[in-house]
């Protein structure tokens, strides 16, 4: 499974700390990481964005930040930070779209990220 | 095997929560809850078998606050812990958690050996809390524990140097009579009353505890109450207005802490309760101060116990002989043996002393077989001396009846002195007969189908039942004394001692009057038909050297004749 962790550290993310969260576990990693596809939060945080509901737009990317800090998506997770804080303070003057962007080219990574993940397991 | 103990993890997100159930599910059963609401459920079910709640704050449905304040506001629930999970980006979220009840918290990303170990300090601390909280309150009445009131008392006699303090503390009569016959939920009730009224006597000004059983002990400022009868009767009173149970007694011991001793909490409690302890069945007092009489009493018990084996080993007991005279004739006709301690550093003891202590520790029985078995020895080197044979009565306690099989001791004491069992009288109290009549009227009863010769002690001290004299197997009624000086000092036609003497001897007892004191009293006993008399005005309780030398004089008047 050497793999894993070289494509792992190829994307940007900490083997040994986020593996070590899931006690060394890969195969619950890659599990639990099948189910961030299925969360709710990526979608919401763009449609609240859309519809500038800040309120709503905290919530999801404040989740979205915690799944992706636990995953170990840092570059994705440092994306996530870049607009939760605005959102947080709700200051107005923040062009969130462009940031929702950035969230979404390095969504895409990761999506890319678990499939090379799981090719290269062999699943 | 034990059972894992059982985590609830509340948390809106999958991942999440999926994750802190893998890290969680090697040591603890994981019970999930997508929100508030659904973790309420899971608590309803599962109530306090849940040890640790891990809740995330933000969270659709119901938030972590909401949960977090009806979990703290509910009895069943407050006492789970709560650690609260938190995205570490800001204190605010961790601060309003903590404020709300929440024990610790943890942030994300998670580190799974922090987590474990957090849980497992958390539920280990509020274990031993509950643990400690159990034995900080009492269960049935609510007041302290004895344990925390002492531990409290200590330091709020220390935060308050500047007052002055008293024990106070109170015991119920016959507390364990009330509960047999009111039964105990009334007895419980009770004292559930009791601690309400001293919570407000005591109020903010000191503290309340329940030891055990019936036994209350407070805390309190010196001038809260002024302590008096009158004060503890309306105590008393309203303690008796307070559920079914009527007629309850207490009784009411305070000590007063002086700075000037340093005197242990422990040691403050017992002596305020051996106060009360002092008035125990003392109608119409209802309190007593501890003082160092008490005090000195109790040591002085401690002493004698400490020393009273060692003193039967010695032989420090010695066997007093008192001679009985035929009142008629003056004639010497028998003794009755009474036990003297001469100890070697004390000196001459009083009976009066150590014979009640003995007949309470149980060591009474243990001097009454030393007592008969001296007495067998001495009438049996009398009989070898060719002496006049006289009988000689020793005392036999309440206790001897239960604690030993007092009738082979004695057959066989009598068999190996080689004396007629009527040598030997038996004194038992009037009070013994009254107390337990079918266990002594048994047990006696054998003895006198043995041959021994039994005698009722203290006639007229206490009750006496005429019923009951007629049922008893006897052969000597002994008048008391005290009842033998009252009755004289009336003219002789009011006085009921003739209708005794006849009664006795209707019945075929012999009557020994005892504590004659002057010559009248003798002479009028002897009017009265009394048959044996015995006293300081014929002869003191003599040792037993002195006693030989009447009978040797006996015989040789006797021989002179």
């Amino acid at each position: 499974m050497s793999q894993f962790k070289e494509i792992f550290e190829a994307y940007g993310g900490d083997y040994d700390s986020t593996l070590g969260r899931f006690l060394g576990n890969e195969g619950m990693y890659l599990r639990l990481f099948k189910m961030f596809f299925q969360d709710e939060n990526m979608r919401l945080l763009g449609s609240a964005i859309e519809n500038q509901e800040w309120r709503a737009a905290f919530e999801a990317a404040h989740t979205l930040k915690g799944v992706t800090g636990n995953m170990g998506l840092a570059p994705l997770y440092d994306a996530v930070c870049n607009i939760v804080e605005p959102l947080r303070l709700d200051d107005g003057q923040t062009d969130y779209a462009a940031l929702y962007q950035m969230i979404q080219q390095e969504y895409e990574k990761v999506t890319q990220l678990y499939q090379q993940l799981t090719e290269g397991a062999g699943c | 095997m034990m059972s894992k103990k059982k985590i609830l993890v509340v948390e809106d997100n999958n991942i999440n929560r999926a994750m802190l159930a893998s890290i969680l599910d090697s040591q603890y059963e994981v019970l999930e809850a997508e929100n508030g609401q659904e973790a309420l459920d899971v608590l309803e079910q599962y109530k306090d078998e849940i040890s640790l709640i891990l809740l995330d704050i933000i969270m659709p449905v119901m938030d972590g606050y909401t949960f977090l304040s009806i979990v703290k506001e509910n009895p069943n629930y407050a006492s789970v812990p709560v650690i609260v999970t938190t995205q570490n980006d800001g204190e605010s979220d961790e601060v309003a958690a903590l404020s709300q009840g929440a024990a610790d918290f943890v942030g994300k990303p998670y580190k799974p050996q922090i987590i474990l170990h957090r849980v497992a300090s958390i539920i280990n601390l509020r274990e031993t809390a509950a643990m400690v909280n159990q034995f900080k309150y009492d269960r049935l009445t609510g007041l302290y524990g004895k344990e925390y009131f002492y531990k409290s008392a200590r330091e709020f006699i220390m935060k308050n140097p500047e007052k002055q303090y008293d024990i106070v503390c109170s015991d119920i009569e016959n507390f364990k009579l009330i509960n047999d016959v009111f039964g105990v939920p009334a007895g419980d009730a009770l004292l559930c009353g009791i601690a309400q009224i001293y919570t407000q006597y005591v109020n903010a000004h000191g503290i309340c505890s329940h030891f055990h059983a019936d036994q209350f002990v407070c805390l309190m400022e010196h001038d809260v109450v002024e302590y008096s009868d009158d004060f503890f009767a309306q105590v008393n009173a309203k303690i008796n207005g307070l559920t079914k149970v009527k007629n309850v007694s207490l009784k009411w011991g305070v000590y007063v802490i002086s700075s000037a001793e340093n005197v242990p909490v422990e040691q403050m409690c017992d002596r305020a309760l051996l106060a009360a302890r002092s008035i125990k069945g003392q109608y119409g007092k209802y309190f007593s101060y501890y003082d160092a009489t008490l005090r000195n009493q109790l040591l002085r018990n401690q002493e004698i116990t400490n020393e009273m084996e060692k003193a039967l080993l010695e032989e420090q007991f010695v066997v007093y002989l008192q001679p009985k005279y035929k009142t008629t004739t003056r004639e010497l006709c028998g003794a009755e043996a009474l036990v003297r301690w001469i100890h070697p550093e004390w000196g001459f003891q009083s009976p009066g002393e150590f014979i009640p202590l003995f007949e309470k520790n149980g060591f009474i029985t243990k001097l009454d077989q030393y007592v008969w078995k001296k007495v067998c020895m001495l009438l049996h080197e009398w009989d070898q001396k060719g002496l006049r044979s006289i009988p000689v009565s020793v005392n036999v306690s309440r206790a001897d009846i239960y604690n030993v099989n007092l009738a082979d001791i004695l057959k066989g004491l009598a068999e190996t002195y080689n004396l007629e069992p009527s040598r030997i009288h038996l004194e038992v109290t009037e009070s013994a007969y009254t107390e337990d009549p079918k266990q002594i009227i048994e047990t006696m009863g054998c003895l006198r189908d043995l041959g021994f010769m039994v005698e009722m002690d203290d006639f007229g001290s206490g009750y006496s039942s005429l019923n009951m004299l007629n049922q008893l197997p006897l052969d000597v009624l002994k008048l008391d004394m005290k009842f033998i000086q009252s009755e004289m000092a009336k003219p002789a036609e009011q006085g009921i001692l003739r209708f005794i003497m006849d009664l006795a001897h209707w019945m075929n007892l012999y009557v020994v009057a005892e504590g004659v004191e002057s010559r009248e009293q003798l002479e009028r006993l002897g009017e009265l038909g009394c048959d044996y008399v015995q006293g300081y005005y014929l002869a003191k309780p003599m040792p037993s050297a002195a006693f030989e030398q009447l009978l040797q004089q006996l015989d040789a008047i006797k021989d002179m004749e």
